[in-house]
């Protein structure tokens, strides 16, 4: 395994679409019960807990374009590889496989169980995945730049939803927020502690980068995407904070749905069905890049041909789908997501950052030696 | 070769329609209004459902009959008023559900769980009360209505709601309200007035109980508290003594020694309230209201030719106003129903924030809130 890769240059992409990739890989199918999760920790200040995520996640992302840029035009792997030697490296690519996996799967099954509580509540898992798999596999298969066009349009076609939302803006109440910081700061940090499932999928850049053709640009489109992806949370966090009261928010498991349970119109009458068949428009795009994410790894460290783990991958996802079949055992699947996403996205950069540094100085220091 | 790889494309078209149970219109009874009550069935309580399905079927003798079902949970009460009927009873559609006054009485919560449990059911929907049964609303409904049976009580509501004469009664607005600390929900009563149902007034709650109800003229002026108004229809006293010049008497005839009073009817182009805390201490409230209205018809005939007239008219109309505004706020604090919120404005402070709904319970009935109401007239119509 190399440490720094050969793009071909047909086969980069510019800067500009890591954007569109951040925001696809940020606004998965949590967004749906996220306001409900950080506001069971911060009350009504849930929306400082998302100010301060967003925070966190600049600084985080700042770090992984550093210790990116420390090589010429290395992967994680490659970069592993450098810092821990070839074992270590193909050990953690390979809890990275897993990882994706499992978060694909949480994603599935998460957006099954919406469709059958909310449209079709006799509908078999199985074959709701299988079409939402047979897409995914189908845009996946078409390597990434087929992926980012996919990613592109999906998601410019999801967003009219913030149309929608002016209604429940115009219900809101502002007494809700008052008084501002009631909670202490510890409840606000467990906040935004809470959002890190719904916030993950930025670590895709540490598997994207080599593919980056003008990386010297690299900075604005990801801050831009970690803000957009922020700011989208934090305006359902607001809205809803104002729109239910602290009782109902507490006990609605996807309250960014009911938001839209008020809104009729002439020709429809119930536009949160439409609104849960949308959301596909949300987690594909997901689905379709964690699944390039899993076959880019294994092609990387055990050199399988990305077809052949494409539908293996696919194959198994789709047979575990039925077996989370009642809430809390998805809850349970999403819980352990999150909690290796944590060690795995957030804090695995800052423990790669000093070796990285010490790394780079050692190679520096040698090769003046030389010269 | 080429059919090969559209293969799976057509493969998934075959999957769209297999995973789902087929449902045929002729088939089902749409149930769109119901009536919930609290029977005693040999000594024990039970929930009595209320159901006018709507049938598609051309060959149905009626368009819509009469269910009744009974059982513990409300879901199993629908199933069991479905074995009268030969239709599957769909409850995707219910627009309306009603509380028959006992049932209304113990509490409705129970019955709104799991109306917003089951996602299928819209947010929209329209809740309502009743002082009879709601057995007895639906069934005077089914005999004395003849024209879209089934549509009426939603209408009769709606068209209130449109004109903000009563407070909102969707599920979404008594949910969000019901549970909220200081703030207590209102819904619209329906009665038997002369054989029609009648909108006869609003319901009061404390918290999810029914525990009094005031009349017509009282929701407007809780709506104005509570939301904008526009186009309201609203109706002012003032004191005839005060304005005899003014009276426009034809000569020869006597005016009536009873109207005592002069009644103005008004069409509120704007209405606002806003509620302001004082005293956290003390609990003392300011309630500033600011009404502007057409006046469109005096009890009396009147000349009103100046504009010191016409203010004079509109401080006595303010007056009235305050006054109302009091013995509402009077009556509600008796039946200890915070409609208007003071609880949640407390809550808001730093000194409340952690209120509970039984504190604030204790504590309601000592508030004091000062009315001041702001009235403008815009015009009179097309005579001074």
């Amino acid at each position: 395994m190399q440490i720094n890769l050969q793009v071909p240059t047909n086969k980069q992409f510019r800067a500009f679409y890591l954007f569109f990739i951040i925001v696809a890989m940020q606004t998965g199918v949590a967004v749906i019960g996220v306001p409900r999760i950080v506001f069971e920790a911060a009350g009504h200040d849930a929306w400082i807990s998302v100010i301060l995520a967003h925070l966190f996640l600049i600084i985080l992302v700042s770090i992984m374009i550093y210790i990116l840029r420390q090589y010429e035009n290395a992967d994680l792997l490659g970069i592993q590889r450098d810092v821990f030697g070839n074992f270590i490296s193909k050990l953690i690519g390979t809890v990275y496989i897993l990882f994706f996996i499992a978060e694909t799967l949480s994603i599935l099954i998460t957006y099954i169980e919406i469709i059958k509580v909310f449209i079709f509540p006799h509908s078999s898992s199985l074959i709701l995945g299988l079409m939402i798999l047979v897409l995914a596999v189908y845009a996946s298969a078409g390597g990434l730049k087929v992926i980012i066009g996919v990613v592109f349009i999906f998601l410019i076609l999801s967003h009219w939803l913030i149309l929608l939302l002016p209604e429940p803006i115009s219900e809101m109440d502002w007494l809700h927020f008052q008084p501002i910081i009631d909670r202490g700061i510890g409840d606000i940090i467990q906040g935004t502690y809470k959002t890190s499932y719904t916030f993950m999928g930025f670590e895709m850049l540490f598997f994207l980068y080599p593919f980056v053709r003008n990386k010297e640009k690299i900075r604005l489109p990801v801050i831009l995407g970690v803000s957009w992806s922020a700011i989208a949370v934090l305006l359902l966090t607001v809205i809803s904070i104002g729109y239910f009261s602290a009782q109902q928010l507490e006990r609605r498991v996807w309250p960014v749905l009911h938001l839209f349970k008020i809104q009729t119109t002439p020709f429809m009458e119930r536009l949160d069905y439409i609104v849960v068949a949308e959301w596909m428009m949300v987690t594909v795009p997901k689905i379709v890049l964690l699944l390039w994410g899993v076959t880019y790894i294994a092609k990387r460290i055990y050199k399988i041909q990305t077809k052949h783990s494409l539908y293996a991958v696919t194959g198994i996802i789709l047979l575990l789908t039925p077996f989370f079949d009642t809430h809390f055992e998805i809850q349970q699947l999403i819980e352990s997501v999150r909690i290796t996403g944590i060690w795995l996205v957030y804090i695995y950069p800052f423990i790669l950052l000093p070796f990285v540094i010490i790394k780079v100085k050692m190679r520096k220091r040698r090769e003046d030696k030389k010269a | 070769m080429k059919f090969l790889k559209y293969f799976p494309l057509l493969f998934t078209l075959l999957l769209l329609y297999a995973c789902l149970p087929t449902m045929q219109i002729e088939e089902t009874g749409i149930v769109n209004s119901r009536g919930v009550d609290i029977v005693e069935v040999n000594g024990e309580r039970m929930i009595e459902t209320t159901i006018i399905p709507y049938l598609f079927d051309p060959n149905a003798d009626e368009i819509s009959s009469i269910l009744v079902g009974r059982a513990h949970t409300i879901k199993q009460a629908r199933q069991d008023a479905g074995n009268q009927t030969s239709y599957s009873l769909a409850p995707g559609q219910i627009r309306l559900e009603i509380y028959g006054k006992e049932a209304a009485e113990a509490g409705i919560l129970v019955y709104l769980n799991t109306l917003i449990r089951d996602a299928r059911v819209s947010d929209t929907m329209q809740l309502a009360v009743t002082n009879m049964t709601a057995r007895e609303i639906l069934e005077t409904e089914q005999e004395t209505i003849k024209i879209n049976t089934s549509q009426y009580l939603q209408d009769l509501l709606s068209k209130e709601r449109e004109i903000n004469t009563i407070p909102k009664n969707s599920l979404h607005a008594f949910a969000r309200t019901v549970e909220q600390v200081g703030l207590d929900p209102t819904l619209p009563i329906i009665d038997v007035v002369d054989k029609y149902p009648t909108l006869t007034g609003i319901a009061l709650f404390q918290h999810d109980r029914y525990v009094g109800n005031t009349n017509l003229s009282d929701a407007i002026l809780i709506n104005i508290m509570l939301e904008h108004i526009q186009n309201a229809p609203l109706e002012a006293a003032i004191p005839a003594a005060k304005y005899e010049d003014l009276i426009f008497q034809r000569s020869g005839e006597e005016r009536s020694e009873e109207s005592e009073l002069i009644y103005i009817y008004l069409s509120s182009t704007r209405g606002k309230g806003n509620i302001k805390i004082k005293n956290t201490n003390t609990l003392h409230y300011q309630a500033d209201i600011l009404l502007q209205a057409e006046a469109l018809e005096t009890s009396v005939p009147m000349n009103i030719t100046s504009k010191e007239i016409s203010e004079k008219i509109e401080r006595d109309i303010e007056e009235y106003f305050e006054g109302q505004y009091e013995s509402l706020i009077t009556k509600l604090q008796e039946v200890n129903a915070d409609i208007f919120g003071l609880g949640q404005l407390y809550t808001a402070t730093r000194e409340g924030s952690k209120t509970t709904q039984e504190e604030w319970i204790e504590k309601y009935p000592q508030v004091r809130v000062d009315f001041n109401v702001e009235f403008t007239i815009t015009n009179f119509g097309t005579v001074n």
